[in-house]
């Protein structure tokens, strides 16, 4: 493989990307603590949508906001509040699909899925999921709403190559350090976001945002 | 089919440009480039077996030959720098330590498709499970912070399997240390026996 394009321009000017970075958030009058290193980030979280036991499944879910649980998110602090002059360029986002097997005890994760187009890589889409498939997602940042209504379609992973599962943006999403951030998925299938629909998986959603940041 | 990528054509176009435009980056960056030093691409890698344990480092510790395309220690010469521009996970299975410590490991890239990383043997999950974040700190300075192992997709049937490339690419100076770690997400679990790791560098620059 060559070395990307981005990369060959970033070495053909060295120090401009960068420079762009801190001036596009300079634009944004945040303030820049010169001791941070820009870098690559990927910031997730993961959420229970179906209880197996119960046989229930939300209508909702409420992600990057709520109980702080270490093994569900790697957001840095013990808080979905980026710190202070960690400002955060989201460049794509990704969801999918995760399941624990509490009928056989297990405590943890497995089954895990990218998009949301089929139950995986090489299936079709089915009747268990459709609450999912057909639900939509509004990601708000400080009360503005940035990304309104996206169907969950975008996150197709019946493609077996490095998009699948990932929607990229055609417009960044500025998350400013000590920002209030969510992404609230919902659906009006009555099944919920139903994933396994058994008795043995109790089903979880996960969103991840990946981009450039201070860190 | 065979065709020339652009960057070879812009190669030919423009020759030494790209080689000029590298050193002028190390120097940019503030490290000094010795004139008899060439560029060549540079796939820098460590392995580490990774049996029970809950987090790994790599490119520091114990030196192993069979384990590392380093010559000699962890430490590389002061010339030669490197520019990162994207990193790859193998695994390895079931091969045991002492068969992976002499060179004997099955690589497989990617973290899933039959090596997922956990010891109660999912084999459902088309991504790493349980999760792994990954670090990357060179020099003091953290480059990469607890990325989510899933950004290394690994059911890919493409040369993206297993690879991340960066948005952002990072300078390894010649002398100063370089490690990344593994760590799993979920507490209390481990990875499973017979389970190795490797960690590659894709990077270009001055040998």
């Amino acid at each position: 493989m060559a070395i990307p394009m981005s990369i060959e321009r970033n070495i053909a000017l060295p120090g401009v990307e960068q420079a762009n970075f801190v001036k596009y958030l300079t634009d944004a009058n945040l303030p820049i603590n010169n001791s941070k290193t820009i870098a690559y980030r990927s910031l997730y979280h993961i959420l229970r949508s179906e209880d197996s036991a119960a046989g229930t499944s939300v209508s909702s879910l409420t992600f990057f906001q709520g109980n702080y649980v270490a093994s569900q998110t790697n957001f840095p602090g013990n808080s979905f509040i980026l710190p202070q002059s960690e400002h955060f360029l989201v460049t794509s986002i990704q969801s999918g699909r995760a399941g624990i097997e509490v009928g056989s005890g297990a405590t943890t994760f497995s089954n895990w899925r990218k998009g949301w187009s089929a139950s995986n890589s090489q299936g079709v889409n089915q009747v268990d999921q459709q609450g999912v498939n057909t639900a939509q997602f509004t990601f708000t940042v400080n009360g503005i709403v940035v990304q309104k209504d996206i169907p969950m379609s975008v996150f197709d992973n019946v493609l077996v190559t490095k998009e699948r599962g990932r929607f990229e943006l055609s417009q960044p999403i500025l998350i400013p350090a000590q920002s209030d951030l969510s992404i609230r998925l919902v659906t009006r299938s009555p099944s919920g976001l139903r994933i396994f629909n058994d008795d043995a998986n109790d089903g979880y959603i996960w969103f991840e945002l990946q981009g450039l940041a201070l860190i | 089919m065979s065709f020339l990528a652009p960057q070879v054509s812009s190669r030919l176009a423009n020759p030494g440009l790209f080689e000029q435009q590298i050193k002028n980056y190390f120097r940019a960056s503030n490290n000094i480039v010795q004139q008899d030093k060439t560029i060549a691409d540079r796939i820098i890698y460590d392995a580490k077996s990774v049996d029970a344990q809950s987090s790994v480092e790599f490119f520091t510790g114990t030196y192993n030959q069979f384990l590392t395309n380093l010559e000699g220690s962890y430490v590389r010469p002061a010339s030669e720098h490197i520019i990162i521009y994207g990193i790859a996970f193998y695994t390895d299975n079931g091969t045991a330590d002492d068969q992976v410590e002499t060179g004997n490991a099955v690589w497989q890239e990617g973290f899933t498709t039959g090596n997922n990383p956990i010891a109660t043997g999912d084999s459902t999950s088309e991504l790493p499970a349980p999760h792994v974040d990954v670090s990357l700190t060179c020099n003091g300075v953290v480059y990469l912070n607890d990325v989510w192992g899933m950004d290394w997709d690994s059911d890919l049937a493409t040369y993206s399997r297993g690879k991340l490339l960066l948005n952002n690419p990072i300078v390894w100076p010649g002398q100063t240390q370089l490690t990344v770690e593994v760590k799993l997400g979920e507490e209390g679990t481990k990875f499973p026996a017979k389970y190795s790791i490797k960690c590659e560098l894709i990077s270009v620059g001055l040998i």
